[in-house]
């Protein structure tokens, strides 16, 4: 065991390790899995979570168990498949945080939405709720922000997000904390499908602005 | 045999075994809010333990049933009724062809548990029959339940069940002051981690299944800067810039983005479901080798009783 690995404890049931880049977080997913025994495995932005049954394997040894692997892990590299095209209405009704996240950067809004469509976005992993995905982009990127101080009890279907460079993707309503700025009309999330979600890490997307009153033809 | 629904109150729907193993897909555990009390109420009949029932939240509930059939009743502290006749919680209940079964508002605690021998037939999503509202799965056609409904045993019929009650030493006590033993969270300060375990906090309204915003505190001096999302369980405590931390429950989303201050330990999530709004509520500082001894004690007791797998959370 060296020092550089940062694990810690979530709970009496959970070990998260911090600090890793995405390709090395991929690579502790996909050990992970092989070595088995876990109850969830759980990718985050930079940290993979592991989550076991304290009945089974007491936390210490599960904490062990974890690190015994440090050694064997590679970086993974998710394939990337074509840009698929997702349309969106920014801003009004469909984007409430629109003019703050402008303002908070000092953009205007044309210029924050020419940005978010001209790059390529990839996901880089899915969470938080059935059908939402985390994406992020390599290319030129003003759009960094906070979350929300508190989250709002309930963002609409199809809304886009933006936190600290990051997009995220309500393919549900629900709660949530990402300031909005805008929405998709397009089904990201079926349960009837397999698999349910549109979207899978590594998948490129590109967003294209629609007006409101296309929004309101795609959604129907 | 078939229930008819006649009065689902407030909210109620079927839970039955966790949807585990898939939160990498953004897919919530859900199952039963207080998973203790869906056991007990599913070893009154005779199922197994992980077998289908309803949750039914702050009663309200009215149902008939247009078949003999054998049910019971665990849960929140609430009155319980055939055809409003006062019947015991906790007891396996006879009922005959056009009775009524009626659950109150509960003196203390918030979800009662409805078992039927044979279990409730549930839609089945991802290898669970559990309702999760948000995505419109599992339970009876992904909804909660609605006046005029009606819900089928999926197992045969049985004959009546021997008199079988659960014995006083196991059924869990209902209060309106909760104190849930947890563990500080990865982004809890040593000052953080003081100011919440040493503060006493009331259960908001703004409450779900997902979980619910703890009024008291507030925990202040969380820094602002964007933390990267990763990965939230039911039990955790997540604490925004705003100072008002909430509790995720059994329909929490997978991964969070606000500090994560603290995580109750497994052995009490079952807890979690009980609490009401309105009720205070505070949490017991621990760690996880004192949370897994507690785990390994708690479920040996219940054991003797459930003779079966079952979960605390």
């Amino acid at each position: 065991m060296t020092d550089s690995l940062d694990v810690r404890f979530v709970g009496d049931d959970s070990l998260r390790i911090d600090g890793l880049s995405r390709g090395r977080r991929d690579g502790w997913c996909f050990d992970l899995q092989a070595q088995g025994g876990w109850v969830e495995i759980v990718p985050g932005r930079s940290s993979v979570t592991v989550q076991f049954d304290p009945l089974e394997i007491l936390p210490e040894d599960a904490r062990r168990k974890l690190v015994s692997l440090e050694n064997q892990v590679a970086s993974v590299v998710a394939p990337t498949p074509d840009p698929i095209t997702i349309p969106v209405a920014y801003g009004g009704d469909y984007g409430p945080d629109l003019d703050a996240v402008c303002e908070a950067l000092g953009m205007t809004q044309d210029r924050l939405i020419d940005q978010h469509t001209s790059n390529v976005h990839i996901v880089d992993f899915l969470g938080f709720t059935p059908g939402f995905a985390y994406l992020y982009t390599d290319q030129k990127n003003e759009i960094h922000v906070p979350r929300l101080d508190g989250p709002r009890q309930r963002v609409s279907i199809g809304s886009v997000g933006v936190v600290g460079g990051s997009t995220g993707l309500y393919a549900l309503a629900g709660p949530g904390g990402w300031p909005i700025i805008g929405r998709s009309p397009m089904k990201l999330f079926d349960a009837t499908s397999t698999p349910p979600s549109q979207l899978a890490s590594g998948q490129k997307v590109i967003f294209c602005a629609i007006s409101a009153d296309t929004f309101k033809d795609l959604a129907e | 045999m078939s229930f008819h629904i006649l009065s689902p109150g407030p909210q109620a729907m079927l839970q039955a075994k966790p949807r585990t193993g898939l939160r990498h897909f953004g897919v919530p555990t859900s199952g039963p809010m207080d998973p203790l009390s869906f056991a007990l109420a599913n070893r009154l009949v005779g199922n197994q333990l992980s077998a289908p029932v309803i949750e039914i939240t702050l009663g309200g509930f009215d149902a008939r049933c247009d078949a003999d059939m054998v049910v019971a009743v665990a849960g929140a502290d609430a009155e319980v009724a055939i055809n409003a006749s006062p019947v015991s919680r906790h007891t396996a209940l006879d009922l005959q062809q056009g009775d009524t079964l009626s659950i109150t508002y509960p003196n203390a605690g918030c979800r009662s548990y409805v078992s039927c021998a044979g279990g409730f037939a549930a839609d089945n999503w991802l290898g669970s029959g559990s309702t999760y509202l948000p995505a419109g799965v599992g339970g009876a056609g992904g909804r909660a339940l609605r006046p005029g409904d009606v819900l089928r045993s999926s197992g045969a019929s049985t004959s009546p069940a021997e008199p079988c009650a659960t014995p006083l030493g196991y059924r869990p006590p209902m209060t309106e002051s909760w104190a849930l033993r947890a563990v500080p969270g990865p982004e809890a300060t040593d000052a953080i981690a003081d100011l919440f375990f040493n503060s006493v906090f009331r259960l908001s309204n703004r409450t779900s299944r997902m979980g619910g915003a703890l009024d008291g505190g507030p925990i202040s001096g969380l820094s602002h800067a964007a933390m990267p999302s990763a990965a939230v369980f039911p039990g955790s405590v997540q604490c925004p810039p705003d100072g008002r931390p909430f509790l995720l429950m059994a329909d929490a989303q997978t991964t969070g983005g606000y500090p994560l201050i603290a995580q109750v330990i497994r052995a009490d999530r079952h807890l979690m479901g009980q609490i009401r709004p309105g009720d205070r509520v505070r949490f017991l500082r621990t760690t996880p080798e004192v949370a897994a001894d507690v785990l390994r004690h708690k479920t040996a007791l219940f054991e003797d009783w459930l003779e079966g797998p079952f979960h605390l959370g």
